[in-house]
């Protein structure tokens, strides 16, 4: 990946800091963890670097962050003796499992991981459900039967206000 | 409510600044050609690789080399391995199932992915399975990951791709049906009471333990899961609770955790058990006998 070399190298730098937040924001929402974001978040600008991708416009290149992120996560999951296993030795370096701070952490922590990851597209990142169907790669009815999943899941919380799921 | 909330939360939410400095560390010398200093392959490391070759074998050919990496994979597993026969076809991109290992609460499948069209698919390619419960009118919904409470059969593929403005989303519906023959499981009752986490209240009942030559799963009582409000949880994890299982050999095996919920955890061997080997199994510092008569 060689083309233009000065040229991407600038731009990739750029797109890294104006990306890391949303990328990092994601992963933490999908995996609620932060040794998993830390490592989906190296592996997402790895990927950018690697592949080089062309972005049309800025909206392009933040879908493509978001799909990416989303595609990472989905594969540091995908395993389930990859997400468990860790050598001894580097078990003393592992930081502490986060802990649920509130009842909205409570809450999600309680969400299925994929349905997580509408819920911050949705919530957060201010995509519409078709927008969100198209960076999944989903039905735009899917993804509206996760939110109202997610609503359903969260009954609690947005009608009591607040600590209900703990 | 949700909404102000949950941004609030996540404003909070950053990478560090070491973080990022160490990535960009990683790009520059990615795109000056440094080669990267090689991983250590940890056991964790092993097993990614091996799947990566699964599917990046499969892109390629559904040759002699498949099955090689199919049976390296599967290792000691083989014998209780299936074959399946089972494909799917949609833009030019078409899925055939290859083998099969499942019990009660755990299914692997191996399927090959080409692309008749082109070159489409590659190492980046991210290929998922979901496991659909039959009864919709419970939840249409695609469970993830492995072990729901019963493996109906796998009825659902997911691919995703990376795309650039050189590669556009492939769209299509892929929809592949593998009847799955499951590995028997022994199905003990207990009545053992596992303390709720640190700062939640009361405890849970496990009432039954599932054992199979690949895996042993803890059940609870549901029942046992909510408190007197009818809504409270006693939040539990499960997966603290990892068992002894000790064979008549004297061997003791420490399986690995592999996938659960809030009222189920799954524990899968290194290497396939005989069940009727099995004389205990120690949960939570309580020993169950085994008895197998």
């Amino acid at each position: 990946m060689k083309k233009d070399a000065g040229g991407f190298n600038a731009r990739a730098e750029e797109l890294l800091e104006r990306y890391a937040g949303l990328v990092y924001r994601l992963a933490f929402a999908r995996t609620r963890r932060r040794d998993a974001a830390d490592d989906i978040f190296q592996e997402v600008f790895l990927r950018y670097v690697a592949k080089g991708p062309d972005f049309e416009s800025e909206e392009h290149a933040r879908a493509w962050f978001c799909r990416v992120t989303v595609n990472c996560a989905n594969s540091y999951w995908r395993n389930p003796f990859r997400r468990r296993t860790e050598p001894l030795e580097a078990a003393e370096h592992l930081p502490a499992p986060e802990t649920a701070e509130s009842g909205l952490d409570a809450c999600l922590d309680r969400l299925f991981p994929e349905l997580r990851v509408v819920v911050h597209l949705y919530y957060y990142e201010g995509y519409s459900t078709p927008e969100i169907a198209g960076l999944l790669g989903k039905k735009e009815s899917a993804v509206r039967m996760r939110l109202m999943r997610v609503r359903r899941q969260l009954w609690d919380y947005l009608e009591e206000g607040g600590d209900s799921c703990v | 409510m949700f909404e102000h909330d949950y941004r609030a939360k996540f404003d909070e939410i950053a990478p560090d600044r070491a973080l990022v400095e160490g990535t960009r560390d990683r790009m520059r010398k990615a795109l000056s050609g440094e080669k990267a200093r090689p991983r250590r392959l940890t056991r964790r490391g092993l097993v990614a690789a091996a799947a990566a070759a699964v599917l990046t074998v499969s892109a390629l050919a559904a040759g002699p080399t498949l099955w090689q990496a199919i049976r390296d994979d599967l290792g000691s597993r083989t014998s209780y391995a299936t074959q399946v026969e089972a494909a799917c076809e949609d833009q030019g991109v078409r899925i055939e199932a290859a083998q099969a290992l499942a019990d009660g609460r755990m299914v692997r499948v191996y399927f090959t992915a080409r692309d008749l069209d082109g070159n489409r698919l590659d190492e980046t390619t991210q290929i998922s399975c979901s496991l659909m419960r039959t009864d919709r009118d419970v939840w249409p919904y695609c469970l993830e990951g492995f072990g729901p409470e019963q493996l109906p059969r796998l009825t659902q593929v997911e691919m995703l791709v990376d795309y650039s403005a050189l590669s556009k989303p492939v769209e299509g519906e892929w929809t592949i049906e593998i009847p799955l023959q499951t590995v028997e499981s022994e199905h003990f009752s207990i009545s053992l009471a596992l303390p709720a986490d640190l700062g939640a209240e009361g405890s849970v009942m496990a009432q039954s333990l599932e054992l199979s030559p690949l895996s042993l799963t803890l059940v609870c009582d549901q029942d046992t899961m909510y408190l007197e409000d009818g809504k409270t949880i006693p939040f539990i994890t499960l997966e603290k609770f990892t068992p002894t299982v000790v064979l008549k050999d004297g061997t003791v095996l420490t399986p690995t955790y592999a996938d659960g919920n809030s009222w189920w955890a799954t524990w899968a061997f290194d290497q396939p058990v005989d069940p009727e080997q099995v004389v205990s199994i120690t949960l939570n510092g309580q020993t169950i006998p085994v008895d197998q008569s």
